[in-house]
């Protein structure tokens, strides 16, 4: 809203202030003074920002007021003009020497002195402009500065948490993080098709019906001091957030948001390593068993073997067969055997095998 | 010796509100032709009153008596021409603020005229100045 600008003018003849009051109602706020009032009780009703000033007054001149006035740091900003009938260079001197910053000479020219005040409102306003471009800036360099800082804060915490490889100091990890905000955290991971709820045996019935319904809610929910993060695997309920000042609290729940989707992460990594280790074993075991089965048939088939030619070697004594009938019967359970124990060869090759393919999954991290 | 600047200052004072109210009633429109052409008048006048105030300024510590006497006719009849035009101004065609405006030129010219007289008794022995 356009405000004008205050204008205080100090004359010890009625005539004249009110001759300014008049002239200048339309474009400023007007305040007249016969210049007895104490400068700074004056000066802190009024507020002016452009004091014209009669030089010849009653008990003072404009000169000893002008002083006055500069003298206090507070009032420096003012602009103040003389006004005044004198008129020769002595007397100009004298009036910039005492601090003015301009000079109008009586009897005044009215549309001279709105466009000269009017020069002085644009310059005001603009510094005000500049002023408040400088306090933004700062403002803005200063929240720039906490940023990064709480950024830093959050990059630290990702950096520990993507290192937790079990769930408890996962969420060890993030208590830490939330003490420092005076943040109290409740959690819930999916774990494979088990769901953990944190602090164990901690959580509410209400904590837990909430996490509960937060299934079938929207990702971010903020009701009060406390914020809810839903992700895939696991739900984040976070308690006594500070509100007081809302653009810190927004950007607060952008980071969390983020936190949450690095926890999803993190837990999706971690069920995967488990089901990795879980599938090693098993081919392990697996493999184990294969090796174990195949070593249990060529036992037991290099007995069967030798039980049925030590068995035919005393059949064929007894059978009458000729020696040449002989020769060739035994000549075949030789040939067995033999072929018997190149089979056997063929299963210290997948023995080989087995135990290669086994190095590869313990070495699989 | 006297203090010139501040006789004069004293002349001037009140023809800052004459000159300033005069500005005022040209500001906010003059209907009427002869109530524009007598603020003219007052404009023109007063001016020359302050042109006739800083001659002396200068001229009261170099010029003959005569010359200041001459000067001071000047002033008298400069004067008095303020004098009559805003005496005969009618109100006639003048709102409320034209017409504060105008009661406040005229008690200044009231105020001019006691100055002057003022001036007058205080120059002219001083000067010697011959009677008119």
């Amino acid at each position: 809203m356009y405000e004008k600008t205050r204008v205080l003018s100090i004359d010890d003849e009625q005539k004249n202030l009110t001759l300014i009051e008049k002239a200048l109602k339309a474009e400023f706020d007007v305040f007249s003074s016969f210049g007895t009032e104490e400068i700074p009780k004056l000066l802190d009703r009024v507020d002016p920002q452009i004091i014209l000033l009669d030089i010849q007054l009653e008990k003072t001149t404009g000169y000893e007021l002008c002083k006055i006035i500069r003298k206090n740091n507070k009032y420096k900003h003012i602009v103040i003009i003389f006004v005044s009938s004198l008129t020769s260079l002595e007397d100009k001197l004298t009036a910039y020497g005492s601090g003015g910053d301009d000079y109008i000479c009586k009897p005044i020219v009215i549309a001279e002195v709105k466009e000269k005040l009017l020069g002085y409102e644009k310059r005001i306003k603009t510094t005000q402009e500049l002023e408040a471009q400088y306090h933004q800036a700062s403002d803005a360099a200063f929240v720039s500065m906490q940023q990064a800082n709480e950024l830093g804060q959050l990059l630290q915490a990702f950096s520990k948490l993507v290192n937790y490889d079990n769930h408890d100091s996962l969420f060890s990890g993030l208590v830490d993080y939330f003490r420092q905000f005076g943040i109290s955290c409740t959690a819930k991971f999916s774990v494979h098709d088990k769901e953990l709820l944190y602090p164990i045996k901690c959580v509410s019935t209400l904590e837990r019906e909430i996490l509960e319904m937060s299934r079938s809610g929207p990702r971010i929910v903020t009701f009060g001091k406390n914020m809810l993060f839903h992700s895939k695997l696991s739900t984040l309920l976070l308690k006594n957030v500070p509100t007081q000042d809302q653009d810190s609290t927004g950007r607060m729940r952008d980071q969390f948001a983020i936190l949450s989707d690095i926890i999803d992460n993190r837990l999706l990594l971690t069920n995967r390593e488990t089901a990795l280790t879980e599938l090693k074993a098993e081919l392990k075991e697996g493999f184990a068993d294969i090796q174990q089965n195949l070593h249990f048939q060529e036992e037991r088939t290099i007995d069967l073997t030798n039980a049925l030619v030590s068995k035919m070697d005393l059949k064929i004594i007894s059978m009458g067969l000729t020696e040449q009938q002989e020769d060739e019967l035994i000549a075949m359970l030789e040939k067995l055997t033999l072929d018997l124990s190149a089979a056997s060869t063929s299963s210290a090759l997948i023995d080989t095998k087995v135990n290669q393919i086994n190095q590869l999954i313990r070495s699989f991290k | 010796m006297l203090n010139h600047s501040k006789l004069l200052h004293d002349l001037r004072s009140p023809l800052n509100s004459i000159l300033g109210f005069n500005q005022l009633l040209q500001l906010s429109g003059l209907r009427n032709p002869t109530d524009t052409a007598k603020s003219r008048c007052i404009s023109s006048n007063g001016n020359k009153l302050v042109e006739l105030f800083d001659e002396m300024q200068i001229q009261l510590q170099f010029i003959s008596p005569e010359a200041i006497r001459s000067q001071l006719n000047r002033l008298d009849y400069t004067f008095n021409l303020l004098h009559a035009v805003t005496t005969s101004f009618s109100i006639e065609h003048l709102d409320q603020d034209q017409v504060e405006s105008l009661n406040e030129i005229r008690s200044s010219v009231q105020e001019l005229a006691v100055r002057l007289s003022n001036f007058h008794q205080t120059i002219s022995p001083l000067y010697n100045i011959p009677d008119q």
